[in-house]
């Protein structure tokens, strides 16, 4: 047996240790600190400093003032466009305000959706690989929180055996996290109570009722780090996420553009309902400024319990606090005669910023009914869905739901006797861009053909009176301007005081139908107009009287929120053809065989093999490309001109279908922009187009079943052909 | 910042710091050993400087309080290293990294402040192999333990796991270079 002594260990690290002396490195320490003691004291001058075009005339300004005076009597606030165009809004007009509060009159439809079971698994019972065995790697006990991820695949927390079970779409699990075989370094979390997953894949584990701090994975199921419990506050129990960010209500971590993770600490009141301000960053990681606001949501008494003398006639009312400010929805109830109680929990706030209350409903004492309210971030009740009534249902266990951006609702219930997954489609606006609730504007995703923004400086800000007035000058540098809002976006969560004063926004979304939104943004988060304009085909043109608002109270977030929208669409670039070097962003899932079961995810560092079997249909690894072999894959599509390939590829075949056929399935990302096609091989076209496609995608196979690693997963078990 | 170093100093005699006079003393004694460990750990020379760089800029920023700390040492190792493991975008970059390393050593030749004597035994040479052949967690732990001269209990500290976990990771660690050892 060989032997290592202790002398060699320390001479190997000591040999691989470089030399890192650098003279100058404290000069630079010190410089930097220097430099960020001065920004402290400057405040947001450092964001004006972008470059602007001053290209306003002051002549156009005396003028522009002239026309002003012209039409004081129609009142309201004036923008001037240096146009000179004038655009009037009319705070007075009858109209959706932003920040509404659905009263009983007007608290939201009610409906009931069918909901598709995504997967039921009773205990003992061997689906997927599901409850099969008390000690078995894929069973789930009580689960209690649910995250499904963008591709469907379902994170189910189950505190029994303090882990999360990653389960694909159709019910197979396929890992558990943490990786119970490196479980002495990373937890296992002891009284879980949430999990979410980030963009970049890492998993949050919500530990704080517990351990007093959030687990964070890697996708594979390593532990990546942990935050801990300041030890005061209320407990968090349960985590949000954002498109860029997971929250946790007690401290926030945030996972930025996929990269950093920090937390911030804060430190509440008894009364949840009125926080102090943030306190105290997380020692570790404090060096990140935060992306989002002091942003927590949840009911003002958690529970909430009313008793019959204090329920609204009609229903319960629900204070919430969120990004948004608080606001109060009314939720309307059937059967109100039959209920004694009514105990409410926030569960969900997702990428879209829209809400969900899942609850319970109570009769004599029992748990008889469940329901899930949807809202949108203004208090807009856009759905209320009871779950179908079950006697099998477990009592104490309120139903892990969850929402994804595309307005699919996943709701996790136990029963006693095993789990089903359901899933039902809601309509949310998933633009994010647009929801005032109720009656207000709404913009749903297959409307929006395109967004257009206008950019203005503010080069007078006149107080003539009880009359003020803005004069713009066009920003031309909109790229600046870009680049501000993104900061801006950074520097939450004082957006009023740190948003620059002299900046103004025309945003126009511009329906399929011709139709337009246009919402005029101005500095200091505190103001905002929207006001629609129909399609051109109407016969009447003119503005929509009735949904003209005005935000009163809450523009600061929303302004926010909008703004981190367009900053995030301003800088996704559209190209004619792929960028002649690989973009840092560039990955691709490429999935191929018959049915195109077996899958290369490039984001995910993760290949997936379809061993053609009907009791374990897929083998799943860890795999990554070298740089090189991105960079080969990189240019064989730039060499065939990807970009122009139809989404679904459908090359001459001559009548030709052979049975089975290899089907492809690329999409990759470039500079931000995604492209995919799909492709069902069936004809073995000769046309150059599909012999130039399938000659690279090929060439991918080949890189993958040619590595040592495809070659260590389990052989196919099965198939006829 | 002279006004920040100065006040540092100031503050620091006053205050508690049990070796470190100011954060710029902290700075100098401590600064290429954080780097160097960080280096060897996660095969990145400049990620690791540029770690360690913000670790002590946060230092500097936070004196006031991190002096009253029993080990200021411990808080910047562990800011280091908590920057690092966030800038770990993904396994492929963590292999490039990793490649990254095998290039640096290849080029450097053992490094510029190895010892020629011992860089020419070939027995060495495995051991460095084995080295970088471990996960970067393990190597972390090793590192800490071997070049830093780390007792355990800074090591569970610094990177806030158990001392049990601490010791584990060094037997199997120690077990991995060894196994790697023999297949050679």
């Amino acid at each position: 047996m060989t032997d290592i002594r202790e002398e060699d260990i320390r001479a190997a690290f000591r040999a691989l240790a470089p030399e890192v002396h650098e003279p100058d490195a404290q000069t630079r320490v010190e410089r930097e600190v220097d430099s960020r003691c001065r920004d402290e004291r400057t405040g947001s001058r450092r964001l004006l400093s972008l470059g602007y075009h001053r290209a306003f005339l002051r002549a156009g300004s005396l003028v522009a003032a002239l026309v002003v005076f012209g039409i004081l009597l129609y009142g309201g606030w004036q923008l001037l466009r240096p146009d000179p165009r004038l655009v009037i809004t009319d705070e007075e007009a009858p109209g959706q305000e932003v920040n509404s509060s659905a009263q009983p009159e007007t608290g939201g439809p009610w409906k009931e959706i069918e909901g598709q079971v995504v997967f039921e698994a009773g205990w003992g019972e061997e689906l997927g690989e599901f409850g099969r065995d008390p000690d078995a790697d894929a069973e789930v006990r009580e689960p209690n929180a649910l995250w499904v991820a963008a591709d469907g695949t379902l994170f189910i927390l189950d505190p029994v055996h303090q882990r999360v079970q990653e389960v694909l779409p159709e019910g197979t699990a396929v890992r558990q996290i943490p990786d119970p075989r490196v479980m002495d370094v990373g937890g296992p979390p002891s009284a879980p109570t949430d999990v979410a997953v980030a963009p970049d894949g890492l998993v949050f584990v919500d530990d704080t009722r517990g351990a007093g701090l959030i687990w964070v994975y890697t996708a594979q199921g390593d532990f990546a780090g942990n935050v801990q419990s300041a030890g005061e506050g209320a407990w968090s129990e349960r985590l949000f996420a954002s498109e860029n960010a997971v929250f946790a209500q007690v401290r926030r971590v945030v996972v930025d553009e996929g990269e950093h993770v920090f937390a911030t600490v804060y430190r509440y009141d008894a009364d949840p309902l009125h926080p102090r301000s943030p306190v105290e960053n997380l020692d570790l990681a404090d060096d990140l400024q935060p992306l989002g606001g002091a942003w927590w949501a949840r009911p003002t008494r958690e529970p909430q319990w009313w008793s019959r003398e204090t329920e609204p006639e009609r229903g319960w009312y629900l204070d919430v606090s969120g990004p948004h400010g608080p606001f109060s929805v009314y939720l309307p109830l059937p059967d109100k005669d039959e209920r004694s109680g009514l105990e409410v929990d926030l569960v969900d706030n997702t990428e879209n910023e829209d809400i969900v209350v899942s609850g319970r409903l109570n009769r004599g004492g029992e748990h008889a009914t469940r329901l899930v309210w949807v809202f949108d971030r203004s208090g807009g009740l856009l759905e209320t869905i009871q779950l179908p009534a079950d006697e099998r249902l477990s009592t104490g266990d309120r139903p892990a739901v969850r929402l994804t951006p595309d307005g699919r609702l996943y709701v996790l219930n136990t029963y006693e006797d095993g789990v089903r997954v359901v899933r039902y489609d809601v309509a949310v606006d998933p633009t994010g861009l647009v929801a005032l609730g109720d009656a207000g504007l709404s913009l749903q995703p297959d409307d929006l053909a395109h967004v257009r923004v206008e950019s203005y400086r503010i080069e007078e800000n006149l107080a003539l009176g009880w009359f003020p007035l803005c004069i713009l000058s066009p920003v031309a540098d909109e790229a600046a301007v870009r680049t501000l809002l993104k900061a801006y976006g950074r520097l939450r969560p004082e957006p009023t005081s740190r948003f620059p004063s002299d900046l103004a926004l025309e945003v126009t979304l511009v329906r399929q139908d011709g139709g337009e939104v246009r919402l005029y943004l101005r500095g200091q988060g505190d103001d905002m107009w929207i006001r629609e304009i129909p399609p051109r085909s109407e016969p009447d043109n003119r503005p929509v009287e009735g949904k003209v608002g005005r935000d009163t109270s809450a523009t600061a977030p929303q302004l926010a929120l909008m703004l981190r929208e367009l900053a995030r669409q301003g800088e996704e670039p559209t190209f004619e053809a792929l960028p002649s070097e690989r973009p840092a962003d560039f990955g691709f899932v490429f999935a191929y065989g018959v049915q195109a079961r077996n899958v290369l995810d490039t984001f995910a560092a993760r290949f997936t093999k379809d061993l053609i079997s009907p009791h374990t249909p897929t083998a799943t690894g860890v795999f990554d490309l070298t740089e090189e072999e991105l960079d080969r894959v990189y240019d064989e599509l730039g060499a065939i001109d990807i970009l122009g390939y139809e989404s679904v590829f459908r090359p001459d075949t001559g009548g030709v279908f052979k049975a089975p056929h290899e089907s492809y399935h690329l999409r990759f990302r470039a500079n931000g922009v995604w492209k995919e096609i799909y492709w069902d091989d069936a004809g073995d076209s000769t046309a150059s187009a599909a012999v130039a496609l399938r000659g690279v995608l090929q060439d991918v196979r080949r890189m993958i079943e040619e590595d040592a690693r495809y070659k260590a997963l389990p052989p196919i078990q099965g198939g006829l052909y | 910042v002279g006004e920040l170093s100065d006040s540092g100093e100031t503050r620091a005699q006053a205050a508690s710091g049990p070796r470190y006079q100011s954060a710029a003393a902290l700075f100098r004694s401590e600064r290429d050993r954080l780097v160097r460990v960080l280096a060897v750990a996660y095969g990145d020379r400049e990620a690791a400087a540029d770690a360690v760089q913000e670790a002590f800029v946060q230092l500097y920023l936070k004196w006031d309080r991190i002096s009253e700390y029993d080990d200021p040492v411990a808080w910047v190792r562990r800011a280091a290293i908590n920057r690092l493991r966030n800038e770990r975008r993904s396994l492929r970059r963590l292999s490039g990294a990793l490649q990254r390393l095998g290039e640096q050593h290849t080029s450097a030749q053992l490094g510029a402040g190895a010892d020629p004597s011992v860089a020419a035994s070939p027995r060495l040479s495995d051991v460095m192999e084995a080295i970088r052949a471990l996960s970067p967690r393990r190597r972390l732990i090793l590192a800490l333990f071997y070049l830093d001269d780390l007792s355990v209990r800074q090591i569970a500290d610094s990177l806030g796991i158990s001392e049990g976990s601490v010791k584990r990771q060094l037997h199997d660690g120690r077990d991995e270079l060894r196994r790697r050892l023999e297949t050679r």
